[in-house]
């Protein structure tokens, strides 16, 4: 089948409309569809999940410095494409990849961006994926300054809550550190 | 395999834990990944073969699951996790998937791990009425067992990094399976479940995503996993959780006073039709039971109420395979269905 508008392509989108009662059908390709607007029916059906990350794209593009759409890749091999369509992650290395845009959509989900929760004996340095050994660092100190300084906001000790925020602020550079000497 | 297993009751049915006559049960699960490997839908064989085996490994070296072994269900038939499934030890996801995962699981099953499943741990408890806090008391130790062994995916500002956003920061789910009859009969059941989904809680129906049975069985669960914590997620289901018992207690109380004839009539009548029946389906079954359930739990029929419990899980097509040792297609298992739940309510 041929494209209803230009008649030189396949047709590949086919959309029905119901207009007052009387059901016709048009047939397109994929560039008059696009042409038309008509795209989002037929390539790379998001998910009910895609459609919550859909401000996604929109962020990531320009992050790659191309207007053509070129997709962030991560180190694991999953596209921003792939994350927009699935809805999914492929690594943990992909939360610092795609950290720009996650923050919203965590933000979406969860009403949340930080997490107050549990907190593991040893958190993990950021690094490669598939790498054997994995560096670790004990989180007990960064965490205690964070509720500390949670508690002088709280409090309105603001001089104090400064103090600590330049101590928090000099201890995670000192892990990014090992995290750039990492990679 | 599992001939024995499907002939037993999971602890978390046999037991009567607190306000078990409307709640079911109460589970609690965490999502973990370990670092350096991909997700596991994203993972190559080899690497899920060589993830699957350190996991395996950290877990065998739990007491908690002294004398069980890990279940590669790449090799198990698939009536066997069927079976699993209807016990709610497994996922609807890792039956059907295709790649190398497992599970273990405690003998009186109650803990349970799922491995490579949408995370590489999933690690649950069920136990038996409202006890969310108790499951995750044991959950949070036996994770933390666990950490000494495996060096988990997680980010001090982020949390717990999972293969969904939908589960990051605590990786916690905590449910609760619910029997809600008396909302259900009096019609208030939309109302109700509209109030929960308000709240920011999830509901979905007992038997799983896959099956649409619409019953008076109900599962509800958080749905914010970041941003706030374990203890915070737990206490807010709990308390759902608790007024909900207290609507569905009014419920039953306002029905058996005023419309007395009428309830006892078909709560009779269900009873009748489950000791007299030939053939069964499964969505019948399920209602009839509910209503028995509900006469059990008023006190208006003298009964086991485990045993009414022990026949929700397996009357499911698997378990009744599995009881009769043969495959069955559709009406063959009807037929067997009938007659196990009349044999089981002699």
């Amino acid at each position: 089948m041929t494209c209803d508008n230009c008649h030189e392509h396949e047709a590949t989108v086919h959309l029905q409309q119901i207009v007052n009662g009387q059901s016709s059908e048009v047939n397109l390709c994929d560039k008059c569809a696009q042409a038309k607007g008509m795209i989002s029916f037929s390539m790379d059906k998001p998910s009910f999940f895609g459609n919550l990350l859909s401000g996604f794209m929109e962020e990531a593009k320009p992050e790659a410095g191309d207007d053509k759409g070129v997709k962030i890749t991560c180190e694991c091999g999953w596209t921003s494409n792939d994350f927009r369509k699935s809805g999914f992650l492929g690594c943990p290395l992909c939360y610092y990849t795609y950290k720009k845009s996650l923050g919203p959509i965590l933000k979406r989900i969860h009403g949340n961006i930080r997490h107050v929760g549990k907190v593991p004996a040893k958190i993990p340095v950021k690094q490669k994926v598939n790498k054997k050994v994995t560096k670790v660092y004990d989180p007990t100190e960064i965490t205690n300054l964070k509720s500390k300084l949670t508690q002088a906001v709280n409090e309105e000790r603001y001089e104090d809550a400064a103090k600590l925020r330049d101590r928090i602020k000099k201890l995670e550079k000192k892990i990014y550190k090992d995290i750039l000497t990492d990679v | 395999m599992f001939e024995e297993l499907a002939k037993s009751t999971s602890k978390w049915l046999s037991d009567s834990g607190p306000s078990s006559e409307i709640v079911i049960s109460s589970r609690v699960r965490l999502a973990r990944n370990v670092n350096g490997f991909p997700f596991p839908h994203n993972l190559n064989e080899k690497d899920a073969e060589e993830l699957v085996g350190l996991v395996v490994n950290a877990v065998n070296k739990n007491r908690a699951f002294k004398g069980s072994k890990a279940i590669d269900l790449l090799a198990l038939p698939e009536l066997d996790r069927i079976v699993l499934l209807e016990r709610h030890i497994i996922s609807y996801d890792h039956v059907i998937n295709d790649r190398k995962r497992a599970v273990i699981f405690s003998k009186d099953e109650q803990t349970a791990i799922m491995i490579n499943e949408e995370d590489h741990l999933r690690l649950q408890m069920i136990l038996s009425g409202i006890q969310l806090e108790e499951a995750y008391k044991a959950l949070d130790k036996l994770d933390t067992e666990l950490e000494k062994n495996i060096t988990y995916a997680f980010d001090i500002d982020m949390g717990y990094l999972t293969a969904c956003p939908t589960n990051t920061g605590t990786g916690i789910r905590a449910s609760v399976m619910v029997h809600l009859p008396g909302l259900v009969i009096s019609k208030e059941i939309t109302k109700v479940l509209n109030n929960i989904s308000q709240l920011g809680l999830v509901t979905r129906g007992f038997y799983g995503e896959g099956l649409d049975i619409k019953t008076p069985f109900f599962q509800i669960s958080n749905q914010v996993s970041l941003g706030h914590t374990e203890k915070e997620i737990i206490d807010e289901v709990h308390k759902v959780t608790l007024q909900l018992v207290d609507y569905e207690k009014k419920a039953r109380e306002s029905l058996f006073k005023n419309s007395r004839a009428r309830v006892e009539d078909n709560i009779w009548r269900s009873y009748g039709i489950l000791k007299n029946v030939r053939s069964i389906n499964f969505e019948e079954a399920v209602t009839l039971l509910s209503s028995l359930r509900l006469g059990v739990e008023s006190g208006l029929i003298k009964a086991d109420p485990k045993k009414v419990n022990e026949l929700l899980i397996i009357s499911q097509p698997g378990h009744i395979q599995k009881l009769f040792a043969m495959e069955m297609n559709e009406a063959e298992r009807d037929e067997k269905r009938a007659e196990l739940i009349r044999k089981r309510l002699e």
